[in-house]
């Protein structure tokens, strides 16, 4: 074997070198070895920071409902126009066309962008139509994006409007129905982890982590088309007397199922302003009011129940002037010896305010409390007002017989109608209600059925030409009724120029199927008795009630041609 | 002979479990994979039905906008000409 010159010094570097090299490789083994096993868990973290997000799936907010199934409330998704002004600047000859398409002032763009140049999301408009929308995508504008957003709409406007209440800019419920059963109505929104790009579109959903739950539907016992037909009728009445406001309410009886119920002045839920306190108020059960003569039946009822006096009864009314307690009530003139029906058809203050002295005022207060005067109805609808009924035991004799003509207490036109509701209803208990639900067990029997009856009997007196409810008949049906005009209780005391007119009323009269209050405050045109304000909106709206809902006429005073068809038998 | 047989078995046994290792492997991947387009295809079709919810959203305000009374009246009163009849034009016909 031959040796090499300096064997040592070859075999030296051979193997600094190999070293050298090995350690390199295995530098960089161990560079990829923590990189890709011991750090993969915090690096993963950060790339998924950059790209990955939980993002909240929108739920829907329950739909509401009619009766039909009539919507009253959607939720409906919208978009808004965004733009990334880095980019949009580049396009900025072709600002115009956006700014044409959406309506804008043509200085409006400049200014919302053109002063955010270093801003990379402004809002350009928010909430556009699906339509509009699509023609801004097809614009093709670099930097122009669109963000979904939700929006409830009303399609009955205003006519709902203190009914349903609104929702915020955040799908809560604000008012009404929307507040009330808020829980119910509003969605559980889901999450979804998305990667995202630098925009933050979305590029791909990795997973979905709680599915979103659509918010219930609500189904009312509202009829839309009732509904309109009195908030139309009330709208031309509230005008043509120069009223302040008023209120209509109409119930089926036999399940209390509120079938319309609107108010004057009303607002448009589907619109942010003109949102007053005054308007936005549902004054059908907020707004107490004094009953005045519309509460005679109830007292009539109350002293026939207790057997002081029967349906054939004369009062003596002579000399129409009565002095309680140093105060005189007044008729408009004497009507002597009359029946409880004569005092109800004439509306005779001195026959009711006789009648309610001839009872203890436990008793009128006792009849009263249980007809819901004085109570909430428990319908389901925010803020609803109690009423006033002071306790008999604080009443004064002039208290005592003021009440009798709808003095000194106070209702909402729900419990008016609830109490008309219960004498139509053949004197079983009526609970107002806004939802529907199945009925309730058998109701209470708050009046004997023979009382209530005889009362409505005596009602239908007043929609005659000798009754003061002449304008409240309805061609074709029997109609029972009772107009009340209260003088309006201000500061300190009765306004003797302003009043309240109120008629309630029952149709068709022989079986009660449809009780209306309708109440007018403050009219101040020449007419101001209810007979002539109140009664002929129910008129109007019940002939219609009654047509739409196919209730057979009972009339016999225009019987129109009556037929007797051949083949089916009698 | 035995001692050459065991080792023969231990070292099948190694192999299968091996071919169960790769196979479990491939396995998992392929799911992953399937896992990932059954979703994005759900995920699809929740796009879809969203979509077409929006729509019959949209179908169902305008129904509302179309049928509100004003505008039956007016179809009713102008387009068809109809009126309610008079009185002493009703026959009421009367069942049972």
């Amino acid at each position: 074997m031959k040796h090499p010159v300096f064997p040592e010094t070859g075999q030296l570097r051979d193997v600094m070198l190999r070293s050298l090299l090995l350690l390199a490789v295995a530098g960089l083994a161990y560079r990829a070895f923590y990189l890709q096993v011991l750090q993969t868990p915090f690096l993963q973290d950060k790339a998924a920071n950059r790209h990955v997000r939980v993002v909240d799936e929108h739920a829907h907010r329950g739909m509401i409902r009619d009766r039909n199934g009539e919507p009253l409330a959607i939720s409906t998704a919208v978009n808004s126009v965004w733009a990334d002004p880095t980019q949009f600047v580049a396009v900025r000859h072709r600002w115009s066309e956006l700014a044409d398409l959406l309506e804008m002032p043509a200085g409006k763009l400049e200014q919302l962008i053109g002063q955010r140049l270093e801003r990379r999301f402004v809002y350009v408009k928010r909430r556009l139509t699906p339509q509009l929308a699509d023609q801004v995508k097809g614009l093709g504008l670099p930097g122009i994006y669109l963000q979904r957003e939700y929006r409830r709409y009303y399609p009955t406007g205003e006519v709902s409007g203190h009914l349903l209440g609104f929702t915020n800019i955040d799908d809560l419920g604000q008012e009404g129905i929307e507040l009330q059963f808020d829980q119910l109505l509003s969605g559980q929104p889901g999450r979804t982890r998305v990667v995202q790009d630098l925009y933050r579109r979305w590029v791909q959903p990795v997973e979905s982590l709680e599915p979103a739950l659509s918010g219930s539907d609500m189904t009312l016992t509202l009829d839309k088309r009732l509904q309109y037909l009195a908030y139309r009728e009330l709208k031309a009445a509230v005008h043509r007397h120069r009223a302040a406001s008023g209120s209509v309410v109409l119930l089926d009886i036999p399940s209390g199922d509120i079938l319309a119920m609107v108010n004057q002045p009303s607002f448009n839920p589907n619109e942010t302003s003109g949102r007053t306190p005054a308007k936005v108020r549902n004054r059908a059960v907020t707004d107490v009011f004094e009953p005045g003569s519309t509460i005679k039946p109830f007292i009539i009822a109350a002293a026939l129940q207790a057997g002081i006096y029967r349906s054939d009864s004369l009062i003596d009314t002579r000399p129409g002037v009565l002095e309680v307690g140093g105060h005189k009530i007044r008729d408009h003139r004497s009507f002597g010896r009359i029946t409880p029906k004569q005092i109800l058809q004439k509306s005779s203050n001195v026959g009711a305010a006789r009648v309610a002295l001839g009872m203890d005022a436990a008793q009128i207060e006792e009849a009263l409390r249980s007809l819901g005067i004085g109570r909430s109805t428990a319908s389901q609808l925010p803020g609803e007002s109690d009423g006033i009924l002071a306790p008999a035991h604080s009443w004064r004799k002039l208290d005592q017989a003021t009440m009798a003509f709808g003095y000194g207490l106070s209702v909402t036109p729900l419990q008016l109608a609830k109490a008309y509701a219960i004498l139509g209803n053949q004197g079983r208990d009526v609970s107002p209600r806004i939802v529907s639900q199945p009925a309730a067990a058998r109701p209470a029997q708050v009046i004997t059925p023979e009382v209530a009856d005889s009362v409505v009997r005596m009602l239908e007196a007043v929609v005659t030409p000798e009754g003061t409810a002449m304008q409240a008949d309805v061609e074709g049906y029997r109609i029972a009724g009772k107009t009340g005009t209260a003088h309006l209780f201000r500061k300190g005391g009765y306004d003797k120029e302003r009043y309240v007119a109120t008629f309630a009323g029952l149709a068709p009269a022989s079986a009660p199927r449809l009780a209306m209050v309708i109440t007018i405050q403050d009219p101040k045109g020449e007419a101001y008795y209810a007979g002539d304000v109140a009664a002929p909106v129910f008129a109007r709206v019940m002939s219609r009630a009654l047509q739409l809902l196919h209730i057979p006429a009972d009339g016999d005073s225009l019987p129109t041609r009556l037929v007797q068809p051949k083949g089916i038998p009698a | 002979m035995t001692r050459l047989n065991s080792a023969m078995i231990d070292r099948a046994v190694t192999l299968a479990l091996l071919g169960l290792v790769v196979a479990s492997a491939l396995a998992v991947v392929t799911n992953i994979d399937d896992r990932r387009q059954v979703f994005a295809a759900r995920q699809a079709q929740l796009v879809a039905s969203d979509k077409a919810d929006g729509h019959w959203r949209q179908l169902l305000l305008e129904q509302a906008a179309q049928s509100t009374q004003v505008e039956v009246d007016k179809v009713a009163h102008h387009r068809l000409k109809m009126r309610q009849p008079a009185p002493d034009a009703i026959i009421l016909v009367r069942g049972q």
